[in-house]
């Protein structure tokens, strides 16, 4: 009776683990989505202040057009690096 | 870049050999064509040369990746390294349409470009977020069969078959009659022959190996490309500004733009900025919202990045890793690809502009400089001193915005091999973009429609020759679309993001992050979503309907969307809940390790049938 009394602690620690997993994974899901609105909808309109100042327009209009591309990039190296990071923590790492 | 049946890590090295040669082979042809040009070789020899090499290594790259096998032709055996499917996407992505009307935009359209820049970047985060590894461990062949996979039964999938028809067809027409304008310029012959031409070469680099072939070709695409951009710009930017790293001299450029445009009067004045299809430069280059509202600004970006997240042929790029968490890493490798090329273009717009307002605004007739004349002859320029004070005032120059990064290289005065890269480069693009286009809807066909609901018992042999006949199929239906087309480039990429968005991006997120979303609810949500979106489209453009809040053809897909999550969820609630089956079915799809859903229901099949037969 010890057999199936082990697997289905087992099989529940699984379940745990992968509950926990995916309750990560989503959170760091809501936290990228949240800085890419900000992102893609705040930024720019902080930078055109300035071009509206008319004290650094050249540089604003590089900012969103250069730097917002930037951002978007070291975001996606950022999450990707952190998933990697909840993956490993929960064993769901997956060798190349 | 032919793929050999051996490992994953071999394939890697094997691909990177043959990029390395690739490259090297590029630059060596380029260095011999300034030779050639040099000691007096013909510009339309020069130009032919370049096509035609370009041409014989995608055709010879396809052959190569021939297969015969189901999942090479499909997804390429689930073998093809992040960065080599990164370089595909990007190319697979950055289409012709998008490089000439961003560029265009960016020279004519002052700052509200940006909105089309960040919407075709911003996508790929929500790709690497929401839906690439969960697509991945699923181990579909298309968006479709993920779609009915998970929610079971036809109706799903045929609404997913009609998002992808509709919203790729749109836009491979684009694609086409951007090839069939430069293939009937280069090579003189009517814009007929070049749809035709260009419907060949697509259908050649694919018709050996499915996305194999065109993953290979694509990433050879992507190289050209590249090349096409970053070269002359940075020749042309060094040139002006002494500068080598042309995104850092984008702020200078602008400054001189800047003082220009103030002591032309650029923005006062009511003179009609355009003369046909063709525009002056009339908006000050930095100016905000000057074509469009706030509010229409935001929504383009929003709507634009939800459409490229939700577009099948990018989607179908994240099947093909080889593992799971690899689709995140290539959807970060494919956006810095796709920075690559969209950080130039802001450049290129600003060094076009700043010779045209040095170099053609205020200077005599008989003083214009070379390829004003050029583009004139073909329609694309219009000059004119119609008040006859001997200059050419702001008002008497017209040019297509199409054409400006086209002939970017004549207006640096850069040699005519530049001219030629760049013709190569978006020639690339549009035969890269329509590549897997076809790809996805001949997919549709053949996979989802025939193999999944008319004939699932048919074989490989047959399979592989109806998804071979399907895509010759497409791309002829399309190539006559283009032909025929009654719309411009950017409504027409307009409608395919928008009705995307519409169909697919409220289901997908519901089927991967909401476990209670149920069969009818996804149906519901993708038919109100996409009917709501293609019947907006449609009033606004051949109904004269007033845009809702200035939701435009470019960002109609909020509309869909929303209407989408608001209907799938509510019908949803009103559906009995998804069986225990497929709760453990979603539960899979999260787990980014072990074998993809679909392997195992193979490997389930083939003991199976090991089984019966004893």
């Amino acid at each position: 009776m010890a057999v199936p009394e082990q697997v289905r602690k087992e099989a529940d620690m699984a379940m745990r683990t992968q509950v926990s997993h995916w309750g990560r994974t989503r959170l760091l899901a809501i936290a990228v989505l949240f800085i890419w609105t900000l992102i893609a909808l705040v930024l720019p309109f902080v930078a055109l202040l300035s071009i509206g100042s008319q004290f650094d327009g050249a540089g604003a209009y590089t900012f969103v057009s250069e730097g917002m591309l930037i951002l978007m990039l070291a975001l996606v190296i950022w999450f990707t690096r952190r998933q990697r990071g909840i993956d490993g923590r929960f064993a769901m790492v997956e060798e190349d | 870049m032919a793929l050999q049946p051996y490992g994953r890590r071999d394939n890697l090295k094997s691909m990177t050999n043959a990029f390395w040669l690739l490259l090297g082979s590029v630059a060596a042809f380029v260095v011999v064509m300034m030779i050639f040009e040099f000691v007096g070789m013909p510009k339309p020899a020069i130009s032919i040369l370049f096509i035609i090499v370009t041409l014989i290594i995608y055709a010879l790259i396809g052959v190569a990746s021939r297969t015969l096998q189901i999942v090479e032709f499909f997804v390429a055996g689930r073998r093809i390294p992040a960065v080599f499917n990164a370089m595909a996407a990007a190319a697979n992505w950055v289409g012709s349409a998008m490089i000439l009307g961003l560029t265009g935009s960016l020279v004519f359209m002052g700052f509200d470009a940006m909105a089309f820049m960040i919407g075709w970047t911003g996508g790929f985060v929500l790709i690497a977020v929401l839906f690439a590894p969960y697509l991945r461990k699923y181990g579909a062949f298309s968006v479709p069969d993920f779609l009915a996979a998970r929610f079971g039964g036809v109706g799903v999938r045929l609404c997913g078959v009609v998002v992808l028809l509709v919203s790729g067809a749109a836009l491979m027409t684009a694609e086409f009659h951007a090839g069939g304008l430069i293939f009937s310029r280069v090579f003189g012959i009517d814009f007929q022959s070049g749809v035709i031409a260009t419907l060949v070469i697509v259908v050649f680099c694919i018709v050996w190996g499915g996305i194999r072939g065109a993953t290979c070709t694509q990433s050879a695409q992507f190289v050209v490309l590249a090349a096409a951009i970053v070269l002359p710009v940075t020749l042309f930017a060094l040139k002006l500004t002494g500068n080598p790293f042309a995104p850092a001299a984008l702020a200078g450029l602008l400054d001189q733009i800047g003082a220009l445009e103030a002591g032309l009067g650029i923005g006062k004045g009511n003179a009609t900025t355009t003369f046909g299809e063709l525009k002056r430069i009339a908006i000050p280059h930095i100016e905000a919202f000057a074509n469009y509202s706030t509010v229409e600004f935001v929504a383009i970006s929003f709507g634009l990045m939800l459409g490229t997240a939700s577009m099948p042929h990018v989607l179908m790029r994240y099947f093909t890793p080889t593992s799971v968490p690899d689709p995140r890493r290539a959807a970060g490798w494919s956006l810095l690809f796709v920075v690559v090329i969209f950080s130039f273009l802001p450049v290129a717009a600003a060094l076009v502009k700043l010779t045209i307002l040095t170099e053609v605004i205020g200077q005599p007739l008989s003083g214009l400089p070379e390829w004003v004349a050029e583009w004139a002859s073909q329609g694309l320029v219009q000059v004119s001193d119609g008040n006859g004070n001997g200059r050419i005032d702001l008002t008497e120059f017209f040019m297509a915005p199409d054409a400006a990064l086209l002939a970017l290289p004549q207006i640096g005065g850069l040699p005519f091999v530049m001219t030629a890269i760049v013709t190569v480069g978006v020639l690339a693009a549009a035969i890269s973009t329509a590549s897997g286009l076809v790809l996805a809807v001949a997919n549709g066909f053949s996979h989802d429609l025939y193999y999944r609901l008319v004939q699932p018992s048919s074989s490989t042999a047959k399979r592989l020759v109806l998804a071979r006949i399907a895509l010759i199929g497409v791309a002829s239906g399309t190539a006559w679309l283009a032909i025929n087309r009654s719309m411009d480039i950017l409504p027409l990429i307009g409608w395919s993001l928008s009705l995307a968005a519409a169909g697919n991006f409220a289901v997908l997120v519901l089927a991967i992050w909401w476990k209670r979303c149920t069969r009818w609810g996804a149906i519901a949500g993708m038919v109100s979503g996409f009917g709501l979106t293609l019947a907006y489209l449609y009033g606004v453009r051949f109904l004269d309907w007033q845009p809702v809040q200035g939701l435009g053809e470019l960002s109609a897909g909020l509309i869909g969307v929303a209407a989408g999550f608001v209907v799938a969820i509510g019908v949803s609630y009103l559906t009995p809940a998804p069986s225990r089956e497929t709760a453990e079915f979603v539960d899979d799809i999260r787990v980014p390790r072990g074998q993809s859903f679909m392997e195992r229901e193979r490997a389930a099949e083939r003991i199976r049938e090991a089984g019966s037969t004893r």
